[in-house]
């Protein structure tokens, strides 16, 4: 049983919901106003809340609003049930704190089965990891190997990943799941305050059920989101994913920075040359200056073109690091870019997915 | 003009060339297409509106327990089910074609199906098409101005007077 707050200023409707929770097995505490609903949930926190949107005295956006600002409430399952239909409802709905969204008329199994998620989703609360992929040197295979550790987390079965797409320079992560972004991190740059909602609502989703983040497709000049926007963004993140993959940006801005500080884990990505090698050995030193635990970085050596590259153990020499990981050449990673199919998410038994596949697994098992 | 009003308020979301207006109508028995087809009647009167802007239209700026809105001045509305807007659904007798239509009015373009005889053309749609508001089914309405912004509807109703350009598939 599960104390749910219901907000609807349609006085038949809260009856009918009161009724429906009841024979649920739940306890529904009906209110008809905005305002006093704030104030109910605030003074008794429930388990979860379904709130109208159109309502007289406050919104059920502002309702969203408030509840999230205060300290207790901040993470209560809230659920907007509207008539307010159209695709952009839903994504202020979501940018304004709520959970989850659903359109009136409702049927009795349809919420409750939505309320059970919601409250399911609530009782997990378990905090994910947060993995980024870094070089400082571009054009080593970030991108691709971000986006095929996520391939392949879903290949073993994961249920929530979350891709986020850091890059400011225009973004490929989008491009090779084939997923024209409407909507990119970029529209938090001017919030002050990042609602767990506004984070959601950049959600995209794709087929394979993996989420993404996506950058923006045009370069934008200088753009960042502050290193406190994003910590925030991979704390609201991680609450609802078991992995969240970061492909950062080649470069040391805030971002970048907040992404580093958030990470459980940093995968340093370098390839077996001269440049690369060099770049990854400063990284080291910089990560360090930054406070970021060596324990928590490790090298992964790629090799994203076949022939002329240095060993393995001058890799290391270079860097002093053991290479944790080792990814080869996969003569058929063009045509999985062109046909934006990772290659994690279909063949599995070609060089690039194999070895991405072994990665997930040690990160799934720890 | 006295109308037999069945007991439901439908809801619907109108579009003007700066708002939208989300809200209940109180239709009677032929369904908001009697309310919008009486000439004796410039204003249709609303209940409970909710007013948005339409650069931010998910944003609630005024509410209202009554309204009226001015037909003339109405792009388009949309309502979630079809029979909300006629009740008496499709003729058996007459088999219309379904064919795809897109639509521009101030500031939006809309794309659906519409109803008609083959081979009737947009002018004759217009023309000899009852009423002031075209019928377009299972349409969605872009804002121009705001391409990623799209309202989806079961049928959207479009003002014939604001119609800039109206095409058809053969």
């Amino acid at each position: 049983m599960a104390r749910i707050l219901v907000i609807d200023d349609d006085t038949q409707l809260l009856k009918m919901l009161g009724m429906m929770l009841e024979r649920a097995g739940h306890d529904p505490t009906l209110v008809s106003h905005g305002r006093e609903g704030i104030d109910v949930a605030i003074k008794t926190p429930p388990d979860a809340a379904i709130v109208d949107v159109m309502m007289p005295d406050v919104s059920g956006h502002e309702v969203c609003r408030r509840l999230r600002a205060n300290p207790g409430t901040v993470d209560l399952p809230i659920l907007i049930l509207t008539a307010r239909a159209q695709p952009v409802d839903r994504s202020v709905a979501l940018e304004s704190g709520a959970t989850d969204f659903m359109v009136k008329p409702v049927g009795p199994q349809e919420l409750m089965a939505k309320l059970d998620a919601l409250l399911s989703d609530e009782g997990r609360q378990e905090r994910g990891q947060v993995i980024t992929l870094l070089s400082l040197r571009g054009g080593v295979g970030v991108t691709t190997l971000a986006v095929n550790l996520a391939g392949a987390l879903r290949s073993l079965q994961v249920p929530n990943i979350t891709l986020v797409d850091l890059a400011s320079n225009s973004g490929h992560v989008a491009l090779q799941l084939r997923i024209q972004p409407k909507r990119t991190w970029t529209l938090l740059l001017d919030k002050s305050e990042l609602a767990h909602g506004a984070v959601r609502s950049l959600l995209i989703n794709h087929p394979s059920g993996i989420h993404l983040i996506a950058a923006p497709v045009t370069p934008t000049h200088d753009a960042s989101l502050r290193e406190t926007q994003f910590v925030a963004i991979a704390d609201t993140l991680v609450r609802g994913s078991e992995f969240v993959i970061v492909d950062a940006p080649p470069v040391l801005n805030p971002m970048c920075i907040g992404a580093l500080k958030a990470s459980d884990r940093v995968l340093l990505v370098m390839t077996p040359e001269i440049a690369s090698i060099q770049t990854t050995a400063a990284t080291l030193r910089v990560l360090v200056n930054l406070g970021i635990s060596g324990k928590k970085v490790h090298l992964l050596l790629n090799h994203p073109h076949g022939g002329g590259w240095l060993p393995k153990e001058a890799a290391e020499r270079g860097t002093n690091r053991t290479i944790s990981f080792s990814v080869p050449y996969d003569s058929q990673q063009n045509r999985a870019l062109a046909q934006g199919t990772p290659l994690a998410l279909g063949k599995l038994d070609s060089p690039l997915p194999s070895a991405m596949m072994s990665i997930a697994a040690a990160f799934k098992k720890a | 003009m006295k109308y037999t009003y069945t007991k439901n308020s439908i809801p619907a979301d109108f579009f003007s060339n700066g708002h939208r207006v989300s809200c209940q109508v109180a239709v009677p028995v032929g369904g908001l297409s009697a309310l919008l087809i009486d000439p004796l009647n410039s204003y249709l009167e609303l209940e409970d509106a909710y007013i948005s802007r339409i650069n931010s239209p998910g944003e609630i700026v005024a509410h209202y327990s009554r309204a009226a809105i001015r037909k003339e001045n109405i792009l388009f509305l949309i309502l979630a089910k079809r029979e909300d807007g006629d009740p008496a659904g499709v003729s058996t007798l007459f088999r219309p074609a379904a064919r795809r239509a897109f639509l521009t009015v101030r500031s939006f373009e809309l794309r659906g199906t519409v109803e008609t005889e083959a081979q009737t053309s947009p002018r004759d749609i217009m023309i000899q098409s009852v009423g002031r508001f075209i019928p377009l089914y299972e349409a969605t309405a872009t804002a121009a101005l705001f391409p990623d912004t799209t309202f989806d509807g079961s049928l959207i109703l479009v003002n014939k007077d604001q119609v800039e350009a109206f095409c058809i598939d053969e």
